[in-house]
């Protein structure tokens, strides 16, 4: 990307002879720049790893086509935890501070992106960029907030805890956004209509799939730019990233900004798929943990473990439903405590996460440490 | 509306607001000693609302006999959690050690309403509406009793940091693992009765509320979240900013349940939260920013 911006650059200031030159390369010029990009993608990978991705990409695009409809409705919450996961992943992951409630960017989300289609007409689409940048200016305002503190790290994780829930109350006391009873979107034809992003399962399950594709092609992409180096740097080693001239505040408020921002569409699909907003729901800590356990389960900070890991809570999930329709009556503290146990399970026997574990058992990456990105105590190849 | 209403109320939230302090400070405890964040805060509090419930109900006694089971069982739970589990995860990279205390918050919240379900339970004496008159001023007995035990607590808490010889090497750890070490502490040992003695006070400040509240399980992210409030207010690691967070949030909590809705009250809390970090970034009371403080120095852990 970058050779093609300056290129530009100088062809412009030496005139209108570059600028035919170029014009004239620019097929060759992209097309080297994708390549370098796809490069980028697959770095790191053994032919092994690379044909399994491809297999699963491959599996999981046409999946529709061959697996029954029962299949492509469990795929759907799996692949939304899985979407959901890589943004919280990004700005706890692979920026290193904890959040606690990215609950609160996917209630953002669904309101901003329900409120706009039902009270100002803006449909789903437009509004998805209108969406986006508003749970980023949360995101950075919160951030803001916290890492402004003497205990940056503590204080981030504790506001925004309490700004989920905050925003649960808030948006059970607005009348304009339904109160507690919440907000209920109009029915649709039957069908698949593309510009209300309502309706077939089908439809759905490829949106999401674009979304879970795009959010890793866009993470990996931008791991490997200046910005994502220094989010890495300060997740390692906060004092010496400082020491070398990186600005904690502000690294860590964009990453927490893109997080914020790519959370945002999670929500509002799942406000225009479901077709109705509780702020208990929503907002709920239940929620947020599940985003957190996905990330962690399949392995913080690494690009496939979220994919991994919501493969993982999906069966778990469906046990729990069993077990409480099983009781007869609601027991709600039955999620948090298997989620807790799962969790604490996970930090203290897998605390990389299965992804890396499994990757090297099955050898998807050459053997050896991958260079300053494993957890110490992590059990090496 | 005189001003012996407000005052009232004021003096009711200072009351409540004692006990958020006392919860507070069993968090400034494991906070300042091991820097750890105990996000088990809202469950170790309501498991002690429980005993004391238990112990209304089963015994029909006092629900202020409660105290020494609540601080005995939360001192042992809290020791035993960071001997047996947090001692593994200590060498972990930094969201490790704290997705561990979150997954056992998890727990605590998620396993309180599987044992007790839905359902409110009291641990209230009969006599709530018993008061006390003072001139104007009309308090709630049973809030003047919760009160003058939390005094009592913070007192001895800082008898037991200052005078003993067990306080001294908890905070000799808190300055400098290594050289506590070397001057032969004990320091897992240690850490682990830091840990216990801080669960134990908030299992204390939770039998007190115990006094007042009914309690739900609901009310572990409440107060949870109510603590996390009095800390951030506070900031994490100081006892005197915990108490004086508690005291304020105890009587803006107070004062908007009265005058707005009761509803409203931990909405009044959240938001009394963001003025003060509007105003500490901007940089007008409190230390200014992360420049001074040195992130390395807290990340030393002995061995």
């Amino acid at each position: 990307m970058r050779p093609v911006l300056r290129t530009t650059a100088t062809a412009v200031s030496s005139g209108l002879a570059g600028m035919l030159r170029l014009i004239e390369t620019l097929p060759e010029r992209l097309a080297q720049a994708l390549m370098e990009m796809l490069a980028d993608l697959i770095a790191g990978t053994t032919w092994r790893g690379r044909l399994l991705g491809l297999t699963v990409l491959l599996g999981l695009a046409t999946l529709p086509e061959w697996a029954g409809g029962g299949v492509v409705a469990l795929m759907i919450p799996v692949l939304w935890l899985a979407y959901a996961a890589q943004a919280w992943n990004l700005v706890s992951g692979f920026a290193g501070l904890l959040s606690l409630g990215p609950a609160l960017f996917v209630g953002l989300g669904a309101y901003c992106g329900a409120g706009l289609a039902l009270h100002a007409g803006i449909g789903p689409w437009l509004g998805l960029w209108l969406a986006m940048p508003a749970a980023a200016l949360a995101g950075t305002a919160l951030g803001a907030l916290a890492l402004r503190t003497d205990w940056p790290e503590v204080a981030f994780a504790l506001l925004t805890l309490i700004a989920a829930e905050a925003c649960r109350l808030g948006a059970g006391h607005l009348e304009i956004l339904g109160g507690t009873a919440g907000l209920v979107l109009p029915p649709v034809a039957p069908g698949g209509l593309l510009p209300e992003l309502r309706g077939h399962p089908v439809l759905a399950y490829y949106l999401l799939f674009g979304m879970t594709l795009t959010a890793l092609v866009a993470i990996r992409l931008l791991l490997r730019s200046g910005l994502g180096y220094r989010w890495l740097a300060v997740r390692e080693n906060p004092t010496a990233a400082a020491a070398v001239g990186v600005n904690l505040f502000r690294t860590r408020l964009s990453a927490m900004a893109v997080s914020a921002a790519l959370t945002a569409p999670a929500g509002a699909f799942l406000a225009f798929f479901s077709g109705a907003l509780v702020p208990d729901q929503l907002f709920s800590a239940t929620s947020s943990m599940a985003m957190v356990l996905g990330a962690v389960t399949g392995g913080l900070g690494t690009l496939f473990g979220p994919l991994v890991g919501a493969l993982v809570l999906a069966p778990v999930d469906a046990v729990l439903a069993w077990l409480s329709q099983r009781s007869g009556h609601p027991l709600p503290g039955l999620t948090p405590f298997c989620y807790g146990l799962l969790l604490v399970l996970v930090v203290l026997f897998r605390p990389g996460g299965l992804w890396p574990w499994l990757a090297h058992r099955f050898g998807l990456v050459p053997p050896g440490p991958p260079a300053g990105n494993r957890w110490p105590g992590e059990p090496g190849p | 509306m005189s001003l012996a209403f407000y005052l009232n109320i004021l003096i009711g939230g200072l009351l409540t607001g004692l006990v958020y302090g006392l919860a507070a400070l069993g968090f400034a405890v494991i906070f300042g000693a091991l820097r750890v964040v105990n996000f088990a805060h809202g469950g170790m509090m309501v498991a002690g609302m429980y005993a004391s419930a238990l112990v209304m109900t089963l015994h029909g006694t006092d629900p202020l006999l409660a105290l020494p089971v609540d601080a005995v069982g939360l001192f042992v739970f809290g020791f035993l959690f960071q001997s047996l589990l947090a001692g593994r995860v200590r060498r972990l990279p930094e969201p490790m050690p704290s997705l561990l205390l979150v997954g056992v918050a998890l727990m605590l919240a998620g396993g309180l309403s599987l044992l007790f379900g839905a359902a409110p339970r009291s641990a209230r004496l009969p006599i709530g509406a018993d008061t006390l008159a003072l001139g104007p001023l009309v308090l709630d007995r049973l809030q003047v009793r919760a009160a003058w035990v939390a005094v009592l607590m913070i007192t001895l808490l800082f008898v037991f940091f200052n005078i003993s010889r067990t306080g001294k090497a908890i905070r000799a750890c808190a300055d400098n693992p290594c050289g506590a070490r070397v001057i032969g502490l004990n320091v897992s040992r240690l850490q682990a009765v830091t840990f216990g003695l801080g669960s134990a006070v908030v299992g204390v400040a939770g039998c007190l509320m115990a006094q007042t509240v009914d309690v739900r399980p609901e009310l572990v992210s409440d107060m949870a979240l109510t603590g996390f409030v009095v800390i951030l207010i506070g900031g994490p690691g100081s006892a005197g900013g915990a108490l004086l967070g508690g005291l304020l949030v105890g009587m803006v909590e107070a004062l908007a349940g009265a005058l707005v809705s009761p509803a409203l009250q931990s909405l009044a809390g959240y938001g009394l939260l963001l003025v003060v970090l509007v105003l500490r970034s901007l940089g007008l009371p409190g230390r200014f920013p992360n420049r001074s403080a040195n992130p390395a120095r807290h990340r030393e852990q002995p061995g």
